[in-house]
């Protein structure tokens, strides 16, 4: 199904079926990005993701993971390997081409720094826990909008326990930030949502129909 | 136990319009999309349907739940919203849940039988046919 998409976006999907192909045909030609599935042969993709990271030649080249598995715990674990998305199957396929999309026009590595710094400074010094007031603005399949007092880095990614997700019967998902302004003393801090089903991409999608039009994203 | 047979009472079997979309894909690309992954899923589900029904056979527990992590993923794609929902939950039930015995049995009984269902609902999209 990704494979499909992709071809309808211009692009050349190469299949590979295991880790050494992969990492055979990542050495022999010039790839924009890997999408992983999270269950192979021999190796898991989490396997083949700190695989990839390790190596210098390969470690810049954005990996997005994609699989049924749509646990929390797995997509921290993949996010904290360092994979610029988390796409949970069945795939939509406009939301996988727009996620696809905005992947290969960011500037990832500049990303990935600043994240860890952030994360890497709090843990060297001693445990601080920071109550951030944060309001969403507007939400919508991809990405939503903060309120926020609290600056966050581009690229920080976070889980949000905001009672709307309670409202909405989804679990708390994974926020990356992509963009923050200081507006008027706060930040607006857009945020794309990782690691979601299509189920509950349908609640969001049912959330947005209720909601005024001045408000959906 | 009727546990997962009231949980599922309000899902649809079958939305025909995820077909829609695939289709809308194979004529941007000008391939026969929706052919494509039919027949796939024709293919993988006699399989695994048969695979499933011997490793519950022997209690192999696991080789059940990578079986319905494999299949669950194209049945969502083409709609099947029930079949994918008790895949899933069988899957989650015995790698995280505690495999409840009464509660496997009754899910692939579910699976046994909504997959006859969505495999008659498939046919007629299924060229030639």
């Amino acid at each position: 199904m990704a494979k499909y998409v992709i071809q309808r976006m211009g692009y050349n999907p190469v299949l590979l079926e295991n880790a050494k192909k992969l990492i055979a045909t990542l050495q022999s030609m010039p790839v924009a990005t890997i999408v992983l599935d999270y269950e192979m042969p021999e190796l898991s993709g989490l396997d083949v993701l700190k695989k990839i990271k390790k190596m210098p030649s390969l470690s810049l080249i954005p990996i997005v993971m994609l699989t049924g598995n749509s646990s929390p715990a797995h997509v921290k674990d993949t996010i904290l390997q360092g994979a610029v998305d988390y796409i949970v199957k069945p795939i939509d396929p406009a939301i996988f081409e727009s996620k696809i999309n905005k992947i290969l026009k960011n500037d990832i590595s500049a990303n990935k720094q600043a994240w860890i710094e952030y994360e890497l400074s709090r843990n060297k010094n001693h445990q601080v826990r920071i109550y951030n007031y944060c309001e969403i603005v507007s939400i919508g399949e991809v990405s939503l909008t903060l309120n926020t007092n609290q600056d966050y880095p581009v690229g920080y990614t976070f889980f949000s326990d905001s009672p709307l997700f309670q409202e909405l019967e989804i679990k708390n998902p994974a926020l990356k930030v992509e963009s923050s302004i200081l507006k008027d003393g706060y930040f607006l801090v857009q945020c794309s949502l990782l690691g979601l089903s299509e189920a509950e991409l349908k609640k969001i999608r049912l959330y947005q129909k209720l909601l005024s039009p001045s408000r959906a994203a | 136990m009727n546990y997962y047979v009231k949980l599922y009472s309000e899902i649809e079997s079958f939305e025909p319009s995820q077909l829609d979309g695939l289709a809308k894909l194979g004529r941007d690309i000008k391939e026969d999309v929706v052919s494509d992954l039919l027949s796939l899923h024709f293919t993988v589900a006699a399989t695994t349907m048969a695979h499933m029904e011997r490793f519950y056979k022997d209690n192999n527990l696991k080789e059940i739940a990578f079986l319905a992590h494999q299949f669950k993923s194209n049945c969502g794609q083409l709609g099947l919203n029930k079949l994918h929902r008790a895949l899933n939950d069988l899957e989650n039930l015995i790698r995280y849940e505690g495999a409840d015995s009464e509660k496997v049995s009754e899910l692939i009984n579910i699976i046994r039988d909504e997959n006859e269902v969505c495999l008659n609902y498939l046919i007629p999209y299924q060229k030639g046919a």
